[in-house]
């Protein structure tokens, strides 16, 4: 019946695609890292960093943090109309992130913020 | 990560299922929605699982948006065509067979989509100044090859077309209008099919589910026009999937009712995934899915491409079964239905969408078509000629 080829086809692209997902959700999730450890190498890829909030400063689209951990410091841009959070100096905040380069210096623009 | 992408995959799913049966509300309207609450989504997830949310309920949409459109003549700009063959066989009592020919339209292009990619993306972006040189005169040459061969009047398939082909100019470039293919073609192939369905006292005959068979080359004819049609408009601007059916019909000839039925259900899902191909290769973006992904992931990577791949292949093979299942739940029921109720219900439904979608304009609009939708069932001329409400703008948006 047309039906049953229908379902054995669909069941053998299902597993097609679950294994294109499975090889390649590794590279697409943000790995950890210790902010030292984030060099020119890692440009545009997504990186998790945890560490405390020393410093804060808001312009009016932006949030722009300090984030220090036991290595070292970085900067982390917050876009205002993609994050509504409420961070304060002090604050352990685990930061999923994009890593670019403004002006020469290695920034964080954040995708996900958990406090 | 991948607990979070299978989450959002089966949230994807049912809210595609939501998109695709209930006439009126389409995927645009909930990525836009996905969008607008992206700020608090991005605290509990990331972007590209969101993105996978959205094709998820984008490809499913595709599979399930056939059934409302042939079972209860409420159809979208995508499976406007589908209405007149579908109706055909629903009033055999084949109703069944129809969503079976759209999805084996739907299933084999989507499988196509992901191998062919990369090769179309290709082919489409170096030929794509050419052909939009040539999209208006192609156009023309398949308009009026299609009214010369009307076999009733041509003057009257000449007028029908025109007269479509300027309420589709005056809705298109109407200020302030929103969502202007809504009011648009339900008119022309909704209501319209409605309203002569209770007028004429159309009883939906018992509806069989039997073995189905098709002729092979038939099903690879329309395949690969498909695969030709959905390619050209994925990539260029001012065509949509009922244009490309239009286009994909005129490239292999003599695919009859069943035939058409595969194109249309193909072009739906294919173009769908190829507009994601698009967003990658051109950076444009083609469709509102397609545009809610781009708002919300900033650098839409190769990597993301192939997941969103992956992701299409298990969301067909889920999307399938559904709607194998739904369609026989709607083939048992559709015949135990008082149909001239269920008719009034969906035209009341449908003026309700688009009084609260498109506003006061809309329902004009709706009126007006609906009338324009009229004729050629009482003429007993082709409804195909309608469609000159999304050709003639588009031949102008080329020639002019």
């Amino acid at each position: 019946m047309l039906e049953k080829k229908l379902l054995i086809t669909a069941l053998i692209c299902s597993l097609a695609g679950i294994f294109i997902i499975l090889s390649i959700s590794e590279s697409i999730e943000a790995k950890k890292y210790d902010i030292i450890k984030i060099t020119k190498e890692n440009l545009n890829e997504n990186v998790i960093i945890t560490g405390s909030i020393i410093k804060i400063t808001e312009t009016d689209e932006l949030i722009i943090t300090k984030v220090k951990d036991n290595t070292s410091q970085i900067t982390v841009v917050i876009f205002k109309n993609k994050q509504k959070l409420d961070l304060k100096e002090g604050q352990i905040i685990e930061v999923e992130a994009k890593v670019i380069d403004y002006k020469g210096q290695l920034e964080l623009q954040a995708n996900k913020i958990k406090a | 990560m991948l607990l979070e992408i299978s989450i959002a995959i089966i949230l994807g799913v049912l809210a595609g299922c939501i998109t695709g049966l209930v006439p009126g509300v389409h995927i645009n309207l909930v990525s836009v929605l996905v969008v607008s609450f992206s700020a608090l989504l991005f605290q509990i997830t990331s972007p590209i699982i969101i993105a996978v949310f959205i094709i998820s309920m984008a490809v499913t949409h595709t599979f399930l948006d056939t059934i409302p459109s042939i079972f209860l003549g409420a159809p979208e700009e995508e499976t406007a065509l589908s209405v007149l063959p579908g109706h055909k066989l629903l009033l055999k009592g084949k109703g069944y067979e129809a969503i079976i020919l759209t999805l084996v339209g739907s299933l084999f292009s989507l499988i196509i989509a992901v191998i062919f990619s990369p090769i179309m993306a290709i082919i489409v972006n170096n030929v794509y100044p050419f052909l939009a040189k040539i999209m208006g005169i192609l156009l023309i040459t398949v308009s009026t090859f299609l009214i010369v061969k009307e076999k009733k009047s041509r003057m009257w398939a000449l007028i029908i077309f025109l007269m479509a082909g300027v309420l589709g100019i005056a809705t298109l470039n109407m200020p302030k209008l929103e969502s202007p293919l809504f009011p648009l073609l339900s008119g022309l192939f909704g209501t319209s099919m409605l309203i002569i369905s209770i007028i004429n006292k159309t009883n939906i005959p018992k509806q069989q589910i039997t073995n189905i068979k098709i002729d092979k080359k038939i099903t690879a004819k329309a395949l690969s026009s498909s695969l030709v049609a959905g390619s050209l408009v994925s990539f260029l601007p001012g065509l949509g999937p009922a244009q490309a059916a239009i286009i994909g019909s005129q490239i292999t000839r003599k695919l009859g009712d069943r035939g058409f039925l595969i194109l249309v259900g193909g072009l739906n899902t294919l173009s769908m995934i190829l507009s994601f191909v698009a967003l990658y290769i051109l950076d444009k973006a083609r469709n509102g899915a397609v545009v809610a992904v781009s708002q919300i992931v900033d650098n839409f990577t190769l990597n993301n491409l192939i997941l969103m791949l992956g992701v299409t292949l298990v969301v067909g093979g889920i999307a399938t079964l559904l709607t194998i299942k739904i369609s026989k739940v709607f083939s048992t029921l559709i015949s135990k239905v008082n149909y001239k109720l269920l008719c009034i219900s969906i035209i009341i439904l449908i003026v309700s969408l688009v009084a609260i979608i498109s506003g006061p304009i809309g329902i004009l609009i709706l009126a007006v078509s609906t009338f324009i939708g009229i004729i050629p069932a009482e003429l007993g001329i082709g409804r195909n000629h309608l469609m000159g409400c999304l050709l003639l703008p588009v031949i102008l948006f080329f020639t002019l």
